[in-house]
């Protein structure tokens, strides 16, 4: 069926160019590639090409107009070779919708039937002598035979061949009027247009024969010895790039592979765009490629520009190195997205200007998402980036959501946000003392462990002043030497210490202080007041009334676009992570949902029927991590988080100035 | 492309007629947690956080639960004589993809369970002799024998670079522990572990394999696909006892998701068909294999991720908000 499906479409094909195709029936049944693979089928043709041209040896070769004879002669084509010079012809430069018959003999006349542009070949005919009706085989020069067959069918064909013959490439660049540099912007609609604008032009076989020569020069890079014609085709080569700009060049070379579709055409197009428009200035993306670049190019200290755009170009030229980063500031679920996606999600999402963090470290996904809606919202937030950004440091990598989050509970009075406590049995007053800690060391907050343990020892006096600890890993005590380990110390495990959970050490003058601290965690967040009576108020609730902002419900995707064009939006929501990832997360029984904090942060093609990706964090991904998802599966996890809910609640929410 | 794509299909018969059809519940299926048709009993979670078994116009609550927002997965034995519960607490307030969850185990039927034990994936092994479940926060795999309820084994999984990671755990019957890993490169792997020696069973054909493992009459069942889904690679393999590797049976250019079921003679998985951009996939076709023949049927394609799963040894087959059910 499929076989005979191929065919017909091969025999219209034919039919266009006036030749019959009459396949005998034992053909049909003898062919081979019903059940096998493509690869299978252009092995055959390239064998009956080659069983062709055998037959066709030592016949006479016409290479002008003079041996053509025209007058007395008339010339049919061996269909079964154009045949096979069809399926074995790039996709790209075939499904263009135009008339057929002309598009097929240009690309003949450019010789873009082979990798070497501008390839001419000798194609088996039938010379039939007008006055005798005697038929005899023939090898005619592709480039003459095209010639010939356009006169009669192809006006439009005719003049371009015409002009190309009297300009040179860069007068006939200017006439196909290019997109500019400024026109490529990263965006949906602008590529749509440059698409059809490129498919409409009567210049598009000239522009493949472009990017053809484009691409045979790249492949060819290293070759030694040029023939007389590939030194030809390096000169257009070097004279198409003088002409053209980055941009320009990127969008011809690659229209050899994308061209076929619009869809892959700009998922590339832009792809390519937003590695250019990183790279001119990457201390812009710096949140962003910091952590993996560190990675990337095995280094520890602050990157220069030369070193972003070595990043950048070995990001692009392998784009699964960045799902397989394991730098600390990007300690997520695994494995992360490939770079293009990465970079692509990036730039379109609404939440750039957060630093990058580490939610694998945090053991409550409802403070993950929490303390990164509470820092988005967090005016001073939005200036500071790159300076608390302190990639030595991994245990500081969700610190500052941390800190937001502390300072939002005392002001909200909601006591349980932030919920891990460190505390001590105080004999004095015969009760137990508890303080909020965070596993992460800074001098100057109280959250601090070291400052929250030297708080203690203070307190509990085993020590006369409140001591400056220092919090370490449990391996690096030990490399201490003695001078060194004068003084407290609190040691970690680095396998087994988040910053809501972690087990500790505490070591004054290098001995271990016996166990009398406790770490309790009861951090809750009552997300969107599941209780709904007067004591909670629910995490959603305290931000519209912390921000003075609205909210509504987002049910469909036409009311996510709309809103997400208000100021100040931010919409968030829970999913199951059996639904959002499913590869990790399988569900093994019916109703199984593991709730799945998330933020949307943008649309990856707004106001465009293309694609209605929607950007989404996931709490336990980078927030530079940004995935895109169908709004389909995306509304799915939703409700099926609510068929789990108690009260069935919905919990997709925007909140909005 | 998509000419390759249909080609690449014809190489997988599919189904004469689908055996497939909506699962219609006798009891509201939003709280349905587990069933047993034969003897009219239905197991559920109640909203006042109770896990709780209905037979006829009763109930009974099995498990009380910490407060309301209380949540529970139970899971059935192929024999549909135990059952294993998975407790959660703290279901809306506390969201923790690596929570210890408390393990109950219970027969069916009964009106009592027993707590054996706290952490996530709980499954039963070797007809229902051995149940395994994994500590998230200790990196553990925990054995324990289903008759005395003592703990078998603790296995400590070399993992620090994927902080969710689940291992698939197996049970041969010469008491073989057969579990996926991350080693050191950062790499999945089968190990086998017996109470001579640690071996490894098979390692990924590229790079960034991901393995499934179930096991029937013994037999273990391994599926590699790939983490990369730009990548479609994607096999079968059988670990029989008297082998000290595991062997392939199939291979394919597709990309399977999804676990891997056992069901006597029958092994099903599901298949990720990508669109002609490779941007989105748009099919996902649950696959059965038959194990007589090796032969690999499609059993129905869908316009969607689907999730598919047991309930004793009946496939449920959840799409789209809906639920399907394999009858044979």
């Amino acid at each position: 069926m499929l076989l005979k499906f191929f065919l017909s479409l091969l025999s219209s094909w034919l039919l266009l160019l006036g030749i019959s195709l009459s396949l005998q029936a034992n053909e049909l049944t003898n062919t081979p590639g019903v059940l096998e693979s493509f690869e299978t089928l252009i092995n055959v043709s390239k064998q009956r090409r080659a069983q062709i041209q055998k037959k066709f040896q030592g016949k006479d070769v016409l290479t002008t107009s003079k041996q053509l004879n025209l007058d007395q002669y008339k010339y049919t084509v061996a269909h079964s070779y154009i045949q096979t010079t069809l399926l074995m012809a790039n996709k790209s430069f075939l499904s263009q919708g135009r008339n057929q018959t002309c598009d097929f003999l240009e690309l003949l006349w450019f010789g873009l039937y082979s990798k070497k542009p501008g390839s001419r070949f000798n194609i088996p005919a039938s010379r039939e002598n007008l006055q005798t009706g005697f038929k005899e085989p023939v090898l005619v020069d592709s480039k003459l035979l095209s010639e010939i067959l356009v006169k009669d069918k192809c006006p439009e064909s005719v003049s371009l061949f015409n002009t190309i013959r009297r300009s040179n490439i860069e007068s006939l660049i200017k006439k196909i009027s290019l997109p500019k540099d400024n026109e490529f912007e990263v965006n949906l609609t602008q590529c749509q247009t440059t698409y059809q604008k490129i498919k409409k032009s009567p210049y598009l076989n000239y522009l493949f024969y472009l990017s053809q020569i484009l691409n045979y020069t790249q492949r060819n890079t290293n070759k030694t010895e040029l023939k007389n014609k590939e030194r030809l085709i390096f000169l257009k080569s070097a004279k198409i790039k003088e002409v053209l700009t980055y941009s320009q060049l990127n969008l011809i070379r690659g229209l050899r592979y994308n061209f076929s579709n619009l869809k892959d055409f700009c998922r590339s197009h832009i792809s390519l765009d937003i590695f250019k428009a990183v790279k001119k200035d990457p201390f812009k993306y710096r949140n962003l490629l910091t952590p993996y670049c560190l990675d990337i190019l095995g280094k520890r200290k602050k990157l220069t520009r030369n070193e972003y755009h070595e990043c950048l170009d070995k990001m692009q030229s392998n784009d699964s190195i960045c799902s397989y980063s394991t730098h600390p500031y990007t300690y997520s679920h695994y494995p992360k997205s490939p770079c293009s996606e990465l970079i692509e999600n990036y730039t379109s999402s609404l939440l750039k200007n957060l630093a990058p963090d580490c939610p694998a470290r945090l053991q409550n996904e409802g403070s993950i998402n929490a303390g990164r809606i509470i820092s988005f919202y967090n005016k001073d937030y939005e200036s500071a980036d790159y300076e608390y950004f302190d990639y030595k440091n991994p245990t500081k990598c969700f610190k500052n959501n941390i800190v937001n989050m502390n300072e939002y509970s005392k002001e909200l009075n909601i006591e349980k946000l932030w919920g891990t406590y460190a505390c001590y049995y105080n004999k004095v007053q015969r009760e137990e003392n508890c303080y909020k800690v965070a596993f992460f060391d800074d001098p100057n907050n109280e959250l601090s462990i070291t400052q929250v343990v030297g708080k203690i020892l203070k307190e509990s006096k085993r020590t006369q002043h409140q001591p400056n600890c220092l919090f370490i890993p449990e391996r690096k005590l030990k490399s201490l030497g003695l001078k060194k380990s004068q003084g407290c110390h609190i040691t970690y495990d680095s396998n087994n210490c988040f910053f809501d959970k972690c087990a500790i050490k505490v070591f004054q003058n290098g001995r271990e202080v016996p166990t009398f601290i406790t770490i309790k965690n009861q951090s809750r967040i009552d997300y969107y007041a599941y209780q709904n009576n007067s004591l909670s108020i629910g995490f959603h609730r305290s931000l519209k009334q912390k921000f003075k902002l609205k909210d509504s419900k987002v049910y469909n995707l036409t009311q996510l676009e709309e809103i997400l064009d208000r100021k100040n939006v931010l919409v968030h929501g829970i999913g199951c992570a059996e639904d959002l990832l499913p590869s990790s997360f399988k569900r093994r029984v019916i109703n199984q949902c593991n709730p799945l904090p998330f933020i949307i942060s943008g649309l990856k093609a707004r106001k465009n029927a293309l694609t209605s990706s929607v950007l989404v964090n996931l709490s336990i991904n980078s927030i530079i991590d940004v995935k895109s998802y169908e709004w389909k599966s995306l509304n799915l996890a939703v409700e099926n988080y609510q068929k789990n809910h108690p009260t069935r609640k919905w919990s997709l929410y925007a909140l909005y100035k | 492309m998509l000419f390759i794509n249909s080609l690449l299909l014809l190489t997988i018969s599919f189904s004469a007629y689908s055996k497939i059809v909506p699962f219609i519940p006798k009891y509201r299926l939003e709280n349905l947690k587990a069933f047993v048709d034969s003897k009219n009993l239905y197991y559920f979670n109640n909203n006042r956080g109770e896990f709780v078994m209905s037979k006829g116009f009763k109930s009974y609550p099995i498990i009380k639960g910490q407060s309301k927002e209380t949540q529970y997965n139970a899971f059935l034995s192929s024999d549909y004589n135990h059952l294993l519960v998975e407790e959660i607490t703290d279901y809306l307030s506390h969201m923790n993809i690596r929570k210890m969850n408390k393990i109950w185990f219970t027969d069916v039927g009964s009106k009592k369970a027993n707590f054996i034990g706290k952490g996530v994936n709980p499954q039963f092994h070797l007809n229902s002799t051995w149940i395994s479940y994994f500590d998230p926060q200790n990196k553990s795999i925990i054995i324990i024998n289903a008759r005395t309820k003592e703990v078998y084994k603790k296995i400590l999984i070399q993992d620090n670079r994927r902080p969710y990671f689940i291992p698939d755990v197996a049970v041969s019957s010469q008491l073989d522990i057969i579990f996926t890993q991350v080693n050191s490169q950062n790499e999945q792997e089968v190990i086998k572990l017996n109470k001579k020696d640690k071996s490894i069973l098979l390692k990924g054909t590229i790079k960034h394999s991901d393995f499934s493992m179930c096991s029937s009459n013994g037999r273990i069942f391994i599926k590699e696909a790939l983490l990369d889904s730009s990548i479609k690679k994607s096999s079968l393999s059988l670990f029989e006892l008297q082998d000290s590797k595991a062997n392939r049976i199939h291979r394919s250019k597709g990309h399977y998701v999804g676990p891997l079921l056992c069901l006597p003679g029958m092994l099903f998985y599901a298949e990720k068909k990508f669109n002609i951009s490779k941007e989105k996939p748009i099919v996902q076709d649950l696959v059965l294999f038959k194990l007589k023949g090796q032969q690999a049927i499609i059993e129905k394609s869908f316009n969607g991720d689907i999730s598919y799963f047991l309930n004793g040894d009946k496939v449920l087959i959840n799409f789209d908000s809906k639920v399907y059910i394999y009858n044979e």
